[in-house]
């Protein structure tokens, strides 16, 4: 199992697709630190989680690792949900690309789920609004 | 005797399907015990507050501080296990802050003034959300890793749940 190959397979189309925006929207994945909120006015973070790795019941492979993907666009708060309903669009967007990618005879083959949400969450003490969507991955690694 | 003989067909019924109603119910059982042991838990109020309900009943935590306490799931009815609808159980959470424990919302956050009863993380939360911290070090503490629920929910968690307690209960069954 290749859980790096699969986390790329998921993160650089996302880093691919927020990056070629006007401007550029930065991106944030597990472990690295977003600058803090209140000297940043828009970002995305990326979370990528494993659940069920080489289950028997997804095929006879044992390559197979199943999860989900989360995204938390984070834009200016006080200015209305179309900025942050735009971002998520570009996240959903990469979602249904990654599932409707033709399955390469080597490498990582990723289908998602239904997408969930978006939700949106702004509290009086956050210094931004968020925005979210997920969905499940089955992701198999090709050899 | 009459009246014996009337009800024969829905006792037979009721043996016949009881194996797989005990097989549900022993699965959302195992579901919240999952979620319980998965999920936040500082005081344990959280985790003594889900509930399980069936079309007809809701079988609900206590909501009291302390270790998770089981959650007994409401026993269906054949007819209810017969027909529909599809979708025999809902598991939730009550507890007012749910969707702040569950990774789902913003909280504000603030000491209570006694340690959590569960190995807490240590860093800085960032962005509002209860498991988001970053580093190792820093005033924040989360006693459950980012985004476990929907990892539960999605990473195939629920699927393994079910499969092994209606397993179990498939084993009884006598033909």
């Amino acid at each position: 199992m290749n859980y790096q190959a699969i986390r790329a397979a998921i993160e650089n189309p996302l880093l691919t697709a927020f990056g070629a925006l006007v401007p550029a929207v930065p991106v944030y994945f597990d472990n690295i630190t977003a600058a803090p909120p209140n000297t940043t006015t828009e970002y995305v973070r990326v979370n990528v989680t494993f659940g069920l790795t080489n289950d028997p019941t997804l095929t006879s492979s044992v390559d197979n690792a199943r999860g989900a993907i989360i995204i938390r666009i984070f834009t200016e708060k006080g200015k209305g949900p179309a900025r942050v309903q735009n971002l998520l669009t570009t996240a959903a967007n990469v979602f249904e690309t990654l599932s409707n990618a033709p399955k390469p005879a080597t490498g990582v083959f990723v289908r998602t789920g239904a997408i969930n949400g978006p939700m949106f969450s702004s509290t009086e003490d956050a210094p931004l609004f968020m925005g979210s969507i997920d969905t499940s991955f089955i992701a198999t690694v090709l050899t | 005797m009459r009246n014996d003989l009337k009800d024969l067909p829905k006792k037979i019924e009721a043996a016949l399907f009881a194996p797989f109603i005990l097989g549900l119910a022993r699965s959302a059982q195992g579901i919240v015990k999952e979620l319980q042991e998965a999920g936040p838990s500082w005081s344990g109020k959280f985790a003594n507050s889900w509930e399980i309900a069936s079309s007809s009943t809701v079988s609900s935590g206590t909501g009291a501080e302390g270790a998770p306490q089981r959650l007994a799931a409401p026993m269906l009815t054949p007819e209810e296990y017969k027909f529909k609808p599809e979708i025999k159980y809902y598991i939730a959470n009550k507890a007012p802050y749910a969707d702040v424990a569950l990774d789902l919302k913003e909280g504000d956050f603030e000491y209570p003034g006694f340690e959590p009863r569960k190995e807490a993380k240590r860093g800085t939360r960032l962005s509002g959300i209860r498991g988001d911290l970053s580093g190792t070090e820093g005033p924040n503490r989360s006693t459950a890793p980012l985004d476990w629920y929907r990892t539960y929910i999605q990473g195939g968690g629920l699927d393994k749940a079910i499969n092994l307690y209606m397993q179990e209960s498939m084993r009884n069954v006598r033909l």
